[in-house]
């Protein structure tokens, strides 16, 4: 390689025509060249950060097993047989169209499984079991299933969030959870029944690096089924608004950008004041449908499939929703730094209006993986 | 590479070429023009050479009916997830003496050495000094109206027994696999953390726990609930954060390993550029004087001169490593530019009940009452943002118990009986890694880098002599690391008695907590527990790292599983897909499937991916 001359970097001796050396100073300088070598320094290297990863992600339960109502056996009745799509009378109103499967012993029904849904009914409607030679007396009672919400847990900290019969701070350390995640058509009052209006779900995941690292990226991937309503992820029109939410200014069709997806590091003297957080990623008011995964409808399934085949629906283990990407990022964490990521969804309750996309349970609508990934020194 | 080592020039000693040409030439080794030819710089010359990477393990809820019997709260018993650290392939290597199999720990295959440095643990509270209220709170089938809610008075209860412990594998020669006799397990390292650290200030790390960890041992972390029995508390999105160190490797050569990019595939250093282009410069040279000549200074020969050229090469800074998109430097000195890496993919978390039971399958998505083909399903899509090779992949399949609690027919509570597993020899349990392309794109591909089937984990219709009924078709033992039992961690020593004493089983063939099964790697030829393929590379490219034949590069991919990749080296995402499936159905036999009451098909917390390699400095 080409030489030119230039400021040493490994030793400070310099030796030229003419000038006196002597054995000490050459001395010197190759103590200071082999030494050097033998004993690099990060910043001799041009790469010496590694990427470490971290994954968090779940399949939720779906909304569907919220919304459907479920069965049980009332009175067993007599003379049934094992039989599927068989019709029932509801009790009261104008309930119509449940259908139910049926397994029986000795006659009188065990268990009842809902086939078809209907229309109108309620929780703890009777409903009789009708099949051609039973003594069409067996009943069954309708109940909604449930799903839990975990991890997601309210971002507004209130005194009616606080187990009934305990004790009530005189005031909460951190009211609100988050930063920077305030979103049209939710407001956190205290003052009911008007307020609060709505709720805000976060996801609050703590990390710690006890040596400065670079948080480098978050991937936020919301992965649905194809655009189908028996699939429990329907993709059908994903993160849109079905119909009008006048206190949040959404018209039907509009978008919807109520989520919000932050990284807030912790003061270091104050790390449980979330107020007093640095607010380093936040990522908020974005259309999130504009965030797909393909803008492109994939139409067919993928050129090659890996195994084992997903049950995605027609288009077999294609990749729906949407990829929430914060690339190259670049943010300093300093020593012993607690960084805080967050994902907000939220929860529109104003009465005689729809939830919006997202439903009365918000977190049951799509599957998450979350990765983040930092940078971190050699040592 | 040894250290560069050089003879001392003392005053009044006459200057030869050995004082200064010598430790800077570029003929021999270790001398350091030809350590920067060769990338011959390594571990020796780099005294902070250890590379950090953590395991990850994230559970979205711990909640009381963990282990618990009958419908009452319990926390019973240690929550444990396990795990295995080992070797890259470079450095597996099994030896059997005697009809046993031993890691083979000699000359080039002994492994580098990985440090236990830190572990953090952090959950949810809600930004303030409180327990949160599980779903329980009120409601025997889990619909309590006060999920998630402050509770300030119970935060007293909030402690955590935190540990890890070390066992040895069943794969290493035991005896009857399935008895716990075999399982000594030995704890590594252990913390009370106690109600004032959960006050909200966040995650609670332990540093500068410098633990050897063994890589060809099964580690388990066990969390314990001291103060929680008869609460109706959960934790919340718990985070478990272990930072390990491990010495830096040489990254990943050769054509063997797959869908390698052929730009990188070999060290670019000096020597293999200054040949390849023809640039001269390319090349570290030092010129040395010829015999009987005066030593000069600036002259081509001279000191200044060629020390001149060492410094140069230094000021551009020593390169190594792959950026994010898979590019090698234009030279390369660094001979170790490599660290150990794991990716740890949740699945099946998070459930109902926190597992999932024959009773309420038809509960979960994708398995359809009546529908006995209908199976569980689950996946991560892991964006790729750094290049990596995958070496292992291993899964940890969770048995863990949970209260069995149901919905009778009726609609009144009711308690299953003792739990078992899945009572059918066809129970089915397929993983596959693969990667793939398609994000924000048009052309969905897939490629296999790794996958698993395993059938009959209960060995159902065994006999003595075949008691994985591996003759009627059961799979499962024959990717079998490790059967894990961890309760009570604080015990120490664990033995038989002890195990059955605890757990008050009376079968201790039916039931343990956690089982460790190889998901091998596409191809052949790798080494591993089990036969296996070469590495895999995973990464995304620009044009000169991924596949253009029309390109004046070299840069196709290496073939991945015996053909050209179909990704084409535009992987974008790493998919990790889990299925559960039982041909005659996964509903109990009263429901209309195949499976017994008292069955249960995923445990409390769900099942772990570990994706092992090497990552590469950036």
């Amino acid at each position: 390689m080409a030489y030119r001359k230039h400021t040493r970097i490994l030793t400070d001796e310099q030796f030229a025509t003419n000038t006196t050396i002597d054995g000490s100073r050459i001395d010197a300088a190759m103590g200071d060249v082999v030494s050097r070598f033998n004993e690099l320094q990060r910043k001799d290297l041009q790469r010496k950060l590694v990427p470490c990863h971290y994954v968090w992600g779940w399949q939720p339960e779906p909304e569907e097993n919220f919304t459907d109502f479920v069965a049980s056996v009332t009175v067993p009745g007599t003379g049934y047989v094992d039989a599927t799509g068989l019709n029932t009378l509801p009790s009261v109103g104008p309930a119509t169209g449940m259908t139910v499967d049926i397994l029986t012993s000795a006659g009188g029904v065990t268990r009842v499984f809902v086939n078809a849904q209907g229309s109108g009914y309620q929780v703890g409607d009777l409903i009789t079991i009708q099949q051609g030679g039973s003594g069409n007396n067996a009943t069954a009672t309708l109940s909604t299933s449930y799903t839990h919400h975990w991890p997601w847990l309210n971002a507004y900290n209130r005194s009616a969030d606080v187990l009934a019969g305990t004790g009530v701070p005189d005031v909460f350390i951190n009211t609100l959870r988050s930063k920077g995640c305030r979103v049209p058509g939710i407001i956190n009052k205290t003052n009911p029944p008007d307020y609060p209006l709505g709720e805000q779900f976060a996801w609050t995941t703590e990390l710690y690096v006890s040596r400065p690292a670079v948080l480098d990226s978050l991937h936020l991937m919301l992965t649905l089924d194809e655009n189908s309503s028996s699939k429990p992820y329907n993709g059908a029109s994903p993160f849109i608004w079905p119909s009008g939410y006048e206190p949040a200014g959404a018209e039907a069709f509009d978008e919807h950008t109520d989520m919000a997806v932050n990284v807030q590091v912790a003061d270091v003297f104050s790390p449980r004041d979330r107020g007093r957080d640095s607010l380093e990623v936040n990522r908020y008011n974005f259309k999130i449908e504009r965030d797909a995964f393909s803008e492109i409808y994939p139409g067919s399934p993928p050129a090659n499939d890996m195994a084992p085949a997903f049950p995605s629906g027609a288009f077999t283990s294609s990749v729906f929703g949407s990829a929430v990407q914060l690339k190259d990022l670049n943010i300093p964490l300093h020593q012993n730094a607690t960084a805080r990521i967050g994902v907000i969804i939220p929860r529109y309750t104003k009465s005689n209006f729809p939830e919006g996309w997202w439903g009365v349970q918000p977190w049951s609508k799509q599957c998450y993986t979350l990765l983040v990934t930092t940078l971190e020194e050699m040592e | 590479m040894a250290k560069v080592t050089r003879k001392r020039l003392a005053r009044g000693t006459k200057l030869t070429t050995e004082h200064i040409f010598t430790p800077i030439g570029t003929t021999g080794s270790p001398s350091i023009g030809h350590q920067l030819n060769n990338a011959g710089l390594d571990a020796e010359n780099l005294p902070k050479r250890f590379a950090p990477f953590r395991v990850n393990l994230s559970i979205p809820h711990i909640d009381s009916r963990y282990r618990a019997t009958g419908t009452s709260s319990a926390y019973a018993r240690s929550f444990a997830i396990p795990f295995t650290l080992p070797p890259l392939q470079d450095t597996f290597a099994l030896t059997t003496v005697n009809g046993k199999i031993f890691p083979d720990a000699t000359g080039p295959f002994l492994p580098l050495p990985i440090i236990l440095d830190e572990v953090s643990i952090s959950m949810d509270q809600r930004g303030e000094p409180a327990a949160i209220v599980d779903s329980y709170e009120g409601d025997l089938f889990g619909s309590g109206a006060d999920q998630g809610k402050m509770d300030f008075d119970r935060q007293v209860d909030v402690s955590l027994r935190f540990g890890i412990s070390q066992k040895r594998p069943v794969y290493f020669g035991a005896s009857a696999p399935f008895a716990p006799d075999d399982m000594n397990i030995d704890a590594v390292f252990s913390a009370d953390i106690t109600n004032p650290n959960w006050l909200a200030q966040g995650p609670y790390a332990i540093k500068g726990i410098n633990k050897a960890i063994d890589p060809y041992q099964t580690y388990v972390i066990t969390l314990g609930f001291p103060d929680f029995l008869g609460k109706e508390l959960a934790l919340v999105n718990l985070n478990i954060c272990m930072r390990f160190i491990h010495e830096l490797v040489a990254r990943d050569e050769g054509g063997a390993v797959q869908n390698m990019p052929n730009k990188g595939d070999t060290k670019q250093t000096r020597t293999v550029v200054a040949a390849a282009t023809g640039l001269s410069d390319a090349a570290v040279t030092i010129i040395t004087p010829t015999a009987n000549t005066t030593i000069d200074a600036d002259a081509t020969d001279g000191v200044s001169h060629n020390l001149g050229v060492i410094d140069e090469a230094m000021e551009e800074k020593l390169r190594g490593g792959r950026d994010e998109f898979g590019e090698v430097g234009p030279y390369e000195e660094m001979g170790i530019d490599a660290g150990y890496e794991v990716i740890a993919v949740p699945l099946f978390g998070n459930r109902r009940r926190g597992g999932v039971s024959a009773r309420e399958v038809a509960l979960e998505p994708y398995v359809d009452h009546g529908d006995n083909d209908s199976f569980l399903a689950d996946r991560r899509i892991i964006p790729i943002v750094h290049p990596m090779t995958v070496h292992h992949v291993v899964l940890a399949y969770n048995w863990q118990t949970w209260s069995n609690a149901y919905k009778s027919a009726d609609g009144t509570a009711a308690t299953g009986g003792a739990t078992s597993l899945p009572q059918s020899a066809n129970f089915l349990v397929e993983v596959g890694v693969g990667i793939a392309t398609g994000m924000k794109g048009d052309h969905f591909d897939y490629d296999q880098i790794a996958y698993l089937s395993a059938q009959n984990p209960r060995g159902q219709n065994g006999t003595a002599f075949d008691p994985w009924n591996v003759a009627g078709g059961g799979t499962w033992p024959l990717r079998m690391l490790d059967i894990i039992k961890a309760s009570n961690i604080d015990s120490g020593q664990r033995s038989s008695s002890l195990i059955k004493g605890l757990v008050g089983y009376t079968d201790e063939v039916l039931f343990w907590d956690w089982d460790l099964l190889n998901v091998p790697l596409v191809g052949s030829g790798g080494a591993g527990y089990f036969p296996q393929g070469f590495p895999v590379y995973v990464g995304r490219s620009w044009t000169p790292t991924a596949v253009d034949a029309t390109s004046q590069y070299a840069n196709d991919r290496q073939f991945l599983d015996g053909a050209a990749p179909n990704c084409e080296g535009q992987e974008q995402w790493l998919e990790v897909r889990m299925t559960i499936r039982n041909d005659a159905g996964l509903e109990t036999t009263g429901d209309g499937g195949a499976l017994n009451d008292d069955d249960f098909i995923s445990g409390y917390g769900g099942h772990w991916v570990y994706i092992i390699g090497k990552k590469h400095l950036t």
